[in-house]
């Protein structure tokens, strides 16, 4: 059993809403965060990023001008992002398949449905620690791997070349976590 | 990734490439619980209280995002009514439904989120700002007097009169009697 200490992270909270910023940073502060930076768009969020480099960030999808989906891909692709593997935790009220779909496209992380609770953001955080996926580059798309799961029952076709070849990753996590505990 | 992190691991393969970062953050910042499970519990009760104190605000700041939502009807109506205008309008409206579902206002946010199904089709459907309205004086009609309850007859009876005047409006609009954007 892990638990995660709070108190070593850093965190950067983007949202144009300053209630929810308030609330994201309530109940990190409560499981003990003690750096907990805020943005209320995603060229001051940018500008965050860059100067604070935060350890996890929690983004909003609505926002004006940079939205949560475009920020995104800056942090993940821009050639001068301090850390393109940075997790990013997607909280909104868009829980369509398409909207999730969109977000993963962009290189989200995880998504976080509103209402939040302590348990469901604590059930995110150690997601992206306990258990990150590896990161995917290919000609369209950068991000953690879209392929939470190998589905046994896909009888498609292989988009990917050397398909076994991104199972190796995870196991190697995995094993990691195993030796530890 | 910062300069003196470790390189990722990488795979790269015919038409992508597989790259495994190195886990600061396990490094960093998991570790083993001593109590187990309690001592997650604990941390997060600790969070959830955090939460908790915060909500004697909610009623308040809800008002002002009532607030806002008419500032924002009222910038919208006095707009070309363009793209663009829908889209600040979405923002704001997109903003009340987090809010009131954050907040314990679940028809105020199914409202908002009614409204903004309808907004996302703009284009489409056109929908006349005096509907617009309809549903921003319901979401606040509904804040300002206090509804939480999903079964509420008030509450239930506003959505319901909302979702007929919209589907009227469609109607008469399939039809051809009416222009977009005519109520």
């Amino acid at each position: 059993m892990y638990r995660v200490e709070y108190h070593r992270l850093r965190f950067l909270v983007v949202d144009d809403n300053t209630y929810m910023r308030r609330i994201v940073k309530t109940l990190l502060h409560g499981f003990g965060a003690r750096e907990v930076f805020e943005a209320e768009d995603g060229a001051a969020a940018l500008d965050a990023f860059a100067s604070h480099y935060p350890d996890i960030v929690f983004t909003d999808w609505e926002m004006p001008l940079i939205n949560g989906i475009d920020m995104a891909k800056l942090m993940r692709c821009s050639d001068n992002s301090v850390n393109p593997y940075v997790p990013i935790i997607m909280v909104t009220v868009h829980s369509e398949r398409h909207r999730v779909m969109e977000a993963r496209d962009a290189g989200v992380t995880e998504f976080l449905v509103k209402p939040l609770s302590a348990q469901t953001v604590h059930q995110r955080v150690l997601s992206v620690i306990a258990n990150p996926r590896p990161f995917i580059r290919t000609a369209t798309f950068f991000g953690p791997d879209r392929r939470r799961t190998k589905a046994t029952e896909y009888n498609g076709p292989e988009r990917r070349s050397g398909g076994e070849a991104e199972l190796i990753a995870p196991r190697k996590l995995a094993a990691g976590l195993v030796q530890e505990g | 990734m910062n300069k003196l992190s470790p390189e990722p691991e990488k795979q790269v393969h015919k038409d992508h490439t597989v790259i495994v970062p190195p886990n600061t953050l396990r490094a960093k910042a998991l570790v083993r619980a001593k109590n187990g499970q309690q001592d997650i519990d604990e941390m997060i009760k600790r969070a959830d209280r955090a939460l908790e104190a915060l909500a004697p605000s909610f009623a308040e700041w809800m008002g002002n995002e009532i607030h806002r939502l008419f500032e924002a009807i009222s910038t919208f109506e006095a707009s070309d009514r363009g793209p663009e205008a829908a889209k600040s309008f979405f923002i704001v409206v997109h903003d009340v439904r987090g809010q009131a579902l954050q907040f314990g206002y679940p028809i105020a946010a199914q409202l908002a989120g009614g409204l903004c199904d309808l907004l996302e089709r703009q284009e489409d459907i056109g929908l006349p700002p005096v509907i617009m309205r309809r549903y921003v004086e319901a979401i606040a009609s509904i804040v300002r007097s206090g509804i939480r309850d999903e079964a509420n007859a008030l509450a239930v009876e506003l959505a319901r009169t909302l979702a007929k005047v919209v589907a009227d409006y469609r109607a008469r609009l399939a039809e051809g009697k009416i222009a977009p954007g005519r109520g």
